[in-house]
């Protein structure tokens, strides 16, 4: 009987481990920098196949640990870590707020450097606030 | 408790965000729909036989407020200080005639609200 609550218990803690590593990622890593490009004109996510794959076995692996030893003092710094983890990732998805490109001014060319840092680190600031 | 402190949180991230995504989105809806939202006119007015004027109208055509703008030509900074909308400010410069390449390079620098920093390189004027 003992033995089932613990398996029930080791599963849960999996299953919930599993899914904040895939919410982290999800957050970070898809949904606001999408976010970001698609209200911001002429901006595009840069294409780093490299990162995505292991921030999302980095992020998993995190919210597991995190999970399954979330009675220990050391699953608060595993947390903390996993949220700075995710503010990195999208600060570089993101070039660190500068958006350059090229738009037509009066008939011109005009190349521009628009730095929407402030926004990001406000927007990073609540999320750590926020997320579980 | 807890659960009041967090959706006091969320209350404020929401109106912080909002507050400070507005100027930005506004600004980029319309640097892309007017086309001369920012309009530039370079003229000149010869001194002497050796110095030139420059002389730079720069008008804005925009709702949200613009903080110190700043010119840079040919390493010489203008300072044209805050635009509001609809307004047309006027500077100018003196350069020697032998300095004056073909094409002007103007980079021109302003903070968008006074939040966010823009700068835009505008070549052969």
């Amino acid at each position: 009987m003992d033995v089932n609550v613990g398996i029930k218990k080791m599963v849960r803690s999996l299953v919930i481990g599993v899914f904040m590593g895939m919410l982290y990622y999800l957050v970070y890593v898809v949904i606001f920098p999408t976010l970001f490009s698609k209200i911001l004109p002429n901006t595009e996510i840069p294409k780093l196949p490299g990162l995505y794959i292991p921030v999302f076995i980095l992020f998993t692996a995190l919210g597991l640990a995190n999970s399954l030893i979330r009675e220990h003092p050391i699953s608060l710094p595993l947390k903390l870590l996993s949220k700075i983890l995710g503010a990195l990732v999208m600060l570089v998805l993101l070039n660190f707020g500068i958006i350059e490109g090229e738009i037509a001014l009066n008939g011109v060319l005009v190349e521009y450097n628009m730095d929407i840092s402030p926004l990001l680190y406000t927007l990073i600031l609540f999320s750590l606030l926020i997320f579980p | 408790m807890n659960n009041l402190l967090k959706l006091g949180i969320i209350l404020a991230a929401f109106l912080i965000l909002s507050a400070m995504l507005a100027p930005l989105l506004i600004f980029a809806h319309e640097l892309i729909s007017k086309p001369d939202l920012i309009s530039f006119k370079v003229s000149y007015e010869q001194l002497n036989e050796t110095s030139i004027k420059l002389v730079f109208n720069i008008t804005y055509k925009g709702i949200i407020k613009l903080d110190d703008v700043k010119l840079e030509v040919l390493n010489k900074t203008l300072y044209l200080g805050n635009m509001q909308s609809n307004t047309t400010i006027s500077k100018h410069i003196t350069l020697n005639m032998n300095s004056i390449p073909k094409h002007l390079e103007i980079l021109m620098s302003l903070r968008i609200a006074g939040i966010y920093s823009l700068k835009l390189r505008i070549r052969g004027v």
